[in-house]
């Protein structure tokens, strides 16, 4: 296994693990509530933010992979250049739309972290759950430059 | 014409133009989204989008049963309940002219019910029916098709993906749009069943009769069945009977399968993570087109998309059904480019406003939606299904599957005017709910 694939099963590993708390803190609070009339302060939060992080690294291994739903009628009827061409399109665009994307969720962290949004039971700051979701589009940008590269590379 | 028009037709064409070039559907309508606002409102404005929109999808917590049903099928397909529900179909059905085509459609049925996934209901039950109806002598056009049509069932039959985006998108309640699907859902399986057996009788060289089973081992077959009767049951029960939420349905259902696998000794901790490894993958997959989605919204209201097509399509001289029938058409034609989840959270804001405007039901209209989309995963050029099947089966050619999945088109087709006659079929469960 090469370098970036081990790094690729890693994020995949991590982002797993958030999506599979996500279920069992749905379950954990459906349980408490309807058992025990009770419920966890800040599980809104948590699960949300748990979310969020689980999708954007998620989409760091989807777009190193090229998963993504996309349109393949016209490349399916390409020859081998003109195939070469359409994916060296489409990884630049979304490199660039993925930079875009990175670059204004840096700023949306600098500014919940400077706006000192808390959480709503417990008052932890949110700031930190963000940087770690944001930091999966970071991590797309960087394996998108990857997979561009890739197939920029002369054959 | 002024530039709020030009914009939005310049919009749509690099939208066209950026999706043939294999750009990911929700990439393209991020930029199409963030560019059309920031040459109406300037770019600053419309880069401040993605410093609020996509966080703000992907931590919406509605949301969250997609990632939960994706994850309640594979733990249940890892779990091997998709294979239980075609033996015990098999131990049925299987006896009868075209029995085993039968007892595929049945099993997708069941399997549907536990999974919200059309494409997901084709894989599994391709890797599970086609060996037996290969080994049984059936044609693999046929064997095929049925399973290409069985599988739409997967989005028609709750817990459905596509009923959760049309139910965030309109902010219907995703409760009575499950409730709504089912028995359309039913509907579908019967006139599958009807459909193979036409062709068992007048094709018998396509579906060789097999022997039947004794009574015991009916009954036994049944034994297997209990975890997906026990999760469907808890998972629409509890949404029915208005104990759960969605969300919590939802999560009960993942839960529920991992636990009922792990219980089973089916899951051990690779295949845990495989499946949510897997899960996380679409689910993502279908958040970069949510995302995406909820930007191209912005593009759609500042050059006021929405009202112009609402406005236009009302004054047609046709008629609320010749203009639901114009919509359609637009759908099959749509459908057959592109994948179902991009096609609803595409058209979805712009039509909606429409079929309102003329009186129809929202709730009806998530189920004609749906049914728009099982036609898309099988109609050329790009049936999805299809090239799901054609994936796993690689000796069956595209060709041979589409062949095989025509009679089941235009069952299709006689369903979406059947429940465009009786729009009763889906409202009369979730009118019952209050």
């Amino acid at each position: 296994m090469h370098g970036i694939d081990r790094l690729i099963a890693a994020i995949d590993r991590a982002a797993g693990v958030f999506l599979a708390l996500v279920a069992a803190l749905t379950f954990a609070v459906a349980v408490l509530r309807y058992v025990f009339s009770t419920t966890l302060p800040d599980w809104f939060n948590l699960a949300c933010m748990m979310q969020g992080i689980a999708i954007f690294w998620g989409i760091a291994s989807t777009t190193y992979d090229g998963r993504h739903i996309c349109v393949d009628g016209l490349w399916e009827m390409a020859g081998p250049r003109a195939r070469r061409a359409i994916d060296a399109f489409a990884d630049l665009v979304t490199f660039g739309a993925l930079a875009t994307l990175g670059w204004m969720l840096v700023l949306k962290v600098v500014a919940t972290e400077a706006s000192n949004e808390l959480s709503a039971d417990l008052g932890v700051p949110l700031w930190p759950f963000q940087a770690l979701a944001a930091a999966g589009i970071v991590a797309s940008v960087l394996l998108a430059a990857v997979r561009a590269a890739r197939t920029l590379r002369p054959a | 014409m002024d530039d709020r028009t030009l914009i939005a037709i310049g919009g749509f064409v690099l939208l066209f133009v950026l999706m043939v070039l294999r750009v990911p559907i929700g990439i393209a309508m991020g930029i199409v989204g963030v560019g059309g606002f920031g040459l109406m409102n300037g770019w600053g404005p419309g880069l401040k989008l993605l410093m609020h929109s996509p966080l703000r999808t992907v931590t919406d917590y509605n949301f969250s049963v997609v990632p939960m049903f994706v994850l309640m099928g594979a733990f249940a397909s890892a779990g091997g309940m998709s294979r239980e529900l075609f033996r015990a179909s098999n131990a049925w059905f299987g006896h009868l002219r075209g029995g085993l085509g039968l007892a595929t459609v049945f099993a997708c049925g069941g399997f549907a019910a536990i999974n919200g996934s059309s494409v997901a209901t084709a894989a599994t039950m391709t890797s599970v029916a086609l060996p037996e109806m290969r080994r049984a002598g059936y044609a693999p056009s046929i064997a095929t098709g049925i399973i290409a049509a069985g599988g739409t069932l997967g989005i028609m039959i709750p817990p459905s993906v596509i009923f959760v985006l049309y139910g965030i998108m309109t902010e219907q309640d995703i409760s009575k749009l499950f409730i709504a699907g089912i028995l359309p859902g039913l509907l579908a399986i019967a006139l599958y069943a009807v459909t193979i057996t036409i062709i068992g009788w007048r094709r018998p060289d396509l579906m060789p009769q097999a022997a039947g089973l004794p009574a015991g081992e009916r009954l036994a077959s049944l034994r297997g069945i209990w975890a997906t009767a026990l999760l469907f049951g808890a998972v629409l029960g509890g949404m029915y009977f208005g104990v759960v939420t969605v969300t919590e349905a939802a999560g009960l259902g993942a839960v529920g399968a991992l636990v009922i696998g792990v219980l089973r000794g089916r899951l051990d901790r690779p295949t845990v993570m495989r499946c949510l490894v897997e899960s996380l993958r679409t689910t993502a997959a279908i958040f970069t087109i949510a995302i995406g989605a909820f930007l191209f919204g912005y593009f759609l209201t500042v050059t006021q998309t929405t009202q112009n097509v609402t406005k236009f399509l009302l004054e047609l001289p046709i008629g609320a059904y010749g203009i639901l029938a114009l919509i359609l058409v637009g759908y099959f034609i749509l459908g057959a480019l592109m994948d179902e989840l991009a096609m609803i959270l595409l058209t979805v804001p712009i039509v909606f406003p429409v079929i309102t405007g003329l009186g129809f039901d929202p709730i009806w209209f998530g189920v004609i939606v749906v049914m728009a989309c099982t036609l898309g995963l099988v109609c050329p050029p790009v049936g999805m299904n299809v090239f799901v099947i054609n994936s796993i089966a690689r000796d069956v050619s595209l060709g041979t599957i589409y062949r095989g999945v025509a009679p089941f088109i235009v069952t299709d087709i006689v369903r979406l005017v059947i429940l465009c006659a009786f729009p009763s079929i889906a409202l009369v469960l979730p009118g019952l709910m209050g």
